[in-house]
């Protein structure tokens, strides 16, 4: 059985050569080539003296190249670092100065920006996978990959207990958090989701999400250990549902996972019923809730697929699903959809403020302890700390549970229903946002004296607003603070309005009231 | 003004706002850049479908006809 994430390609290019690994816009890797191409990236990347314990970057748009890096850099031992190929470069700095990034693999439309991150820090050193030469770094082509050999990996140490990749995600502090996994805890998700749905090597996997979100472990990890085909989809297809519905056709795509959003997208503005879409066996989905009533017609429209609630912050990958009834067993249950069970091998609780577990059918926090759990932030030991509980089960042991920060409480049947954060993050299109980052990103120019961003519901998806007070005598237009933020912040969480104050509404304590001005914010027009 | 700088006009003015309207020509991917959501997408076709005076079933609303300016004039021009 493989136990390394990479073993899965090697395992499955001896049973499966010519099958498809991953496709992407009609163009297709077969684990051969998958693994041909991954061993002669990891060659090179030890060449640079890249191996165990150490990280490199992927900075690549939705390509071929993106399951080359992922496996070449397990392969040579060491973790990879999917950086938002859409990152201003400030937070690309922060990132590879946050983690020691030494390498990055990426293309030639980033060449500029990564001109700049070079100039800005002298940590990163080389690039795979430009042409051109001339950033002030060592820099290979795909050419160059091409010559070192590629019948096996190269003789890289690593054990289950080294880091397999790192996700950043946004933080509190404002600067962004790396959750560190595994290959256990990496092989351990890819164990139990290919068990859970049933996952097999006839199958046909989408990769909606992009890399640095959590749902892609999914597409790139439990698709190989099955030998089935993952096909990646372009990025601009969520915007053109008639375009999604006719790839997910031509594909024959048979699990689907992504956010509630494309899917909405997809029942809206698909055309479903101009396609034949009946090959979808499961459709998956997570990152936030889903309009009851856009589910229901997704699932009407799809009476051959059943459809599965992922729920689990990417510190754990996953660790509750719940299968939905048919649509005629609906009942009133559905209107907070259930999140479901604690998964195998896994054990949830539910605490209340003072970390004793509630009784049945209270409110608490969801506490989770799974072999899919992170080994924790990188280089954040504070905040590790307050990331895990730790419950004594005799003397000198310790159970270590995920503190999720989400509320939950059990139905009469045992199913945990969500109930909201205890904390200020929200999730956009899926995407989690501390909306604290986005305060902190305000008040860092220069006009700004205090700064709260907020969440503002629409039908059709959540965006951000913003609201500021000036310092004194000094201006600033709208657009303009909003061009300062997306150099400064991931763009699902860049405001789409701010309105300027001349003061904030408080709260007895004196802090900013956030619900106030949420609720202005979501007065009907 | 003819179709293409109508387009223009309204892409560069509505939808790149925000310092990112550095001038779009006729040719350019409007969706490889990542600047237009998704919400963008129905505003420009319902400006297409307007200033034209055309009807755009939801098919047609596909990156085959609206990742350029010329797309969009091509696809136009086959609807009137």
């Amino acid at each position: 059985m493989p136990y390394l994430l990479h073993h899965s390609v090697t395992q499955s290019a001896v049973r499966y050569p010519d099958h498809d690994a991953m496709r992407f816009q009609g163009g297709a890797l077969t684990y051969a080539s998958l693994e041909e191409r991954s061993n002669q990236l990891a060659h090179l990347l030890r060449d640079q003296g890249i191996g165990r314990r150490d990280r490199v970057g992927i900075f690549l748009d939705k390509s071929l190249e993106t399951p080359l890096a992922v496996y070449g850099i397990m392969k040579a031992g060491a973790a990879y670092v999917p950086l938002d190929p859409r990152s201003p470069v400030s937070r690309l700095v922060d990132i590879i100065q946050d983690c020691g990034i030494r390498g990055i693999i990426s293309q030639d439309n980033k060449a500029t920006i990564l001109r700049e991150v070079a100039s800005q820090q002298n940590i990163l050193q080389f690039v795979v996978g430009l042409s051109t030469t001339d950033l002030g770094l060592r820099a290979y082509s795909w050419a160059d990959v091409a010559a070192f050999p590629g019948h096996r990996a190269p003789d890289a140490p690593v054990i289950d207990n080294d880091l397999a990749y790192i996700m950043y995600t946004s933080g509190s502090t404002g600067k962004p958090k790396g959750i560190m996994h595994t290959h256990y805890s990496g092989m351990s998700y890819a164990q139990l989701s290919a068990d859970t749905y049933d996952v097999r090597h006839e199958d046909r996997l989408s990769n909606h999400s992009p890399l640095h979100f959590d749902m892609s472990t999914f597409d790139y990890l439990t698709g190989p250990l099955r030998g089935a085909t993952t096909v990646i989809i372009p990025e601009a297809y969520t915007l053109f549902p008639a375009n999604l519905a006719q790839l997910i056709e031509a594909e024959r795509l048979t699990i689907w996972y992504s956010v509630p959003f494309a899917l909405i997208q997809l029942v809206e503005r698909g055309v479903m019923e101009k396609h034949d879409l009946s090959t979808l066996r499961w459709i998956l989905y997570g990152g936030e809730p889903f309009p009851l009533n856009h589910l229901r017609t997704l699932m009407e429209r799809l009476p051959g697929a059943r459809v599965s609630n992922v729920y689990g912050p990417a510190e754990v990958n996953q660790c509750t699903y719940y299968h939905l009834p048919p649509v005629a067993e609906w009942d009133e249950s559905m209107d907070n959809i259930p999140l479901g069970c604690i998964w195998d091998n896994s054990e949830g609780l539910i605490l209340d403020e003072q970390d004793q577990e509630c009784k049945a059918g209270d409110v608490g926090e969801l506490v989770v302890r799974t072999p899919t759990m992170m080994r924790g932030y990188w280089n954040r030991p504070e905040m590790n700390n307050r990331a895990f509980y730790r419950r004594e089960v005799f003397p000198d042991y310790h159970e270590v549970y995920y503190r999720t920060g989400d509320l939950v409480r059990q139905d009469s049947q045992g199913r945990l229903i969500f109930l909201g954060r205890k904390d200020h993050q929200v999730k956009i299109r899926g995407f989690r946002v501390e909306l604290a980052e986005i305060d902190a990103a305000l008040t860092r120019h220069d006009a700004v004296e205090e700064g709260a961003a907020y969440v503002i519901r629409r039908e059709e998806g959540d965006i951000i607003g913003a609201a500021i007070t000036l310092k004194s005598g000094m201006t600033v237009a709208e657009q303009a603070l909003i061009a300062f933020l997306k150099g400064r912040l991931a763009h699902y969480a860049v405001p789409s309005t701010i309105r300027i104050l001349d003061e904030f509404p408080r709260t007895g304590t004196g802090k900013i009231d956030r619900k106030v001005l949420q609720q202005e914010a979501n007065l009907p027009v | 003004m003819n179709p293409h700088e109508q387009l223009r006009t309204f892409i560069e003015a509505k939808l790149l706002s925000g310092g990112q309207a550095a001038g779009v020509a006729y040719g350019d991917d409007l969706l490889l850049s990542g600047l237009i959501n998704s919400l963008d997408v129905m505003r420009l076709v319902t400006f297409t479908a307007e200033t034209f005076q055309i009807d755009i079933p939801a098919e047609d609303v596909v990156i085959e006809n609206f990742q350029t300016i010329d797309a969009i004039v091509d696809y136009v021009a086959s609807r009137q």
